[in-house]
């Protein structure tokens, strides 16, 4: 576990306590040994396809004239059915990543027993809080009058499919959701 | 909103409803609880005077409006103008009484409303201290119809952003809290916190 000379001057203790225990947690889990199992099946697919292209292009051009294709449709059969679990194992593996992290920012909020600690830490990491303007209301107030809609509708993206980590949306959710329990003294 | 409404440009601003207002108390109760910020009793309303030829009209509204609020059994109110050129009317109550200045609050912005001055309100704001002097203000905004934390630290114009964050985390539950963070505008010096 090692922390970057940056992550050392942008946080204040609380926060880096909170950020330390969220990585702690994910050795505390052997999240490692976990992603590296899952993952297995998924490589071996994967690498079963990669074999199997290669043995359709270059294994099959002395036997083609004398014999049936048999040989070549089973590549190619091989061929598709392992990328199928290669991308639906892809796709499941980020599931259970994203489902690790939050466990590891549950397990390290509830270890220091400041969640709020870790949620200011994130937002000061990806930039977030920096949105919080300085610029009083009074003088953006023409900026208020304009209805500014997005897009795209809010939540859903390919990105969102894909990435290790869950949406810092999502992650302070959670983070909310534990200092509220915490201030119910459950 | 919808994919049409975006492509051709449509929109529907959201209608600021007074009675979001009422969402205070409980939230008042919330953070109390959670964060220890105690409600001061101190409540302001922000609006825009016109300018011009009528900038003396509408003050004379104004006034006339609050005098028969008075009359009337209303609250108690202190205008004042800022360096931005918007007026703020100051209510004071007893800080247990979060209700009652609540209603006090919704009364004076229907009022204004009703007198025409709707488009020109700005802002609402409650303010809230801790027993080591911090200062948090709730601000709902009419244009968002939505409300957000406001701490400012000190005098030199900085903002408690981790307090303000958690805050938001606290109320999620009671109020309606602005979600999108660059709205959360400052409004430094206000009359109330």
């Amino acid at each position: 576990m090692c922390a970057t000379t940056g992550i050392l001057r942008r946080l204040d203790a609380e926060e880096l306590e909170g950020v330390l225990a969220h990585e702690m947690s994910h050795v505390a889990h052997h999240d490692v040994v976990v992603m590296t199992i899952a993952s297995f099946l998924g490589v071996l697919a994967g690498l079963l396809t990669r074999f199997a292209f290669y043995a359709g292009m270059f294994g099959g051009g002395g036997r083609r004239n004398d014999r049936e294709d048999n040989g070549a449709i089973m590549v190619v059969v091989i061929m598709l059915v392992s990328a199928l679990v290669y991308a639906i194992s892809f796709l499941l593996i980020r599931v259970l990543s994203r489902y690790r992290e939050l466990a590891a920012d549950r397990a390290g909020a509830l270890l220091t027993g400041r969640p709020s600690a870790l949620a200011s830490a994130l937002q000061k990491v990806t930039g977030a809080m920096g949105q919080i303007p300085t610029r009083d209301l009074r003088s953006a107030e023409a900026f208020n009058a304009f209805f500014f809609t997005p897009a795209l509708a809010n939540g859903f993206s390919l990105s969102s499919l894909f990435s290790t980590h869950p949406s810092l949306e999502r992650r302070l959710q959670q983070l909310a959701a534990i200092s509220r329990e915490l201030g119910q003294g459950r | 909103m919808g994919f049409l409404d975006t492509v051709l440009g449509r929109s529907k601003p959201v209608k600021a409803d007074l009675d979001d207002l009422f969402a205070l108390p409980s939230a008042a109760l919330t953070l109390e609880a959670a964060l220890e910020f105690k409600p001061t009793g101190l409540g302001s309303v922000c609006f825009k005077a016109a300018e011009g030829a009528a900038f003396a009209r509408t003050q004379a509204d104004v006034q006339q409006l609050l005098d028969a609020f008075q009359a009337g059994g209303g609250p108690k109110v202190e205008v004042s103008k800022d360096a931005f050129g918007y007026t703020w009317l100051l209510v004071r109550h007893d800080p247990a009484d979060v209700p009652g200045l609540v209603t006090d609050l919704h009364a004076i912005n229907s009022g204004l409303q009703d007198a025409g001055f709707g488009p020109q309100l700005l802002c609402s704001l409650i303010s809230f201290a801790h027993d080591d002097g911090r200062r948090l203000a709730l601000v709902y905004l009419y244009k968002r119809g939505s409300f957000y934390p406001f701490v400012p630290l000190g005098d030199a114009q900085k903002r408690d952003n981790a307090l303000e964050i958690e805050v938001q985390g606290a109320l999620a539950n009671d109020m309606k809290v602005e979600p999108d963070l660059t709205r959360w505008f400052p409004v430094w010096g206000a009359p109330g916190l």
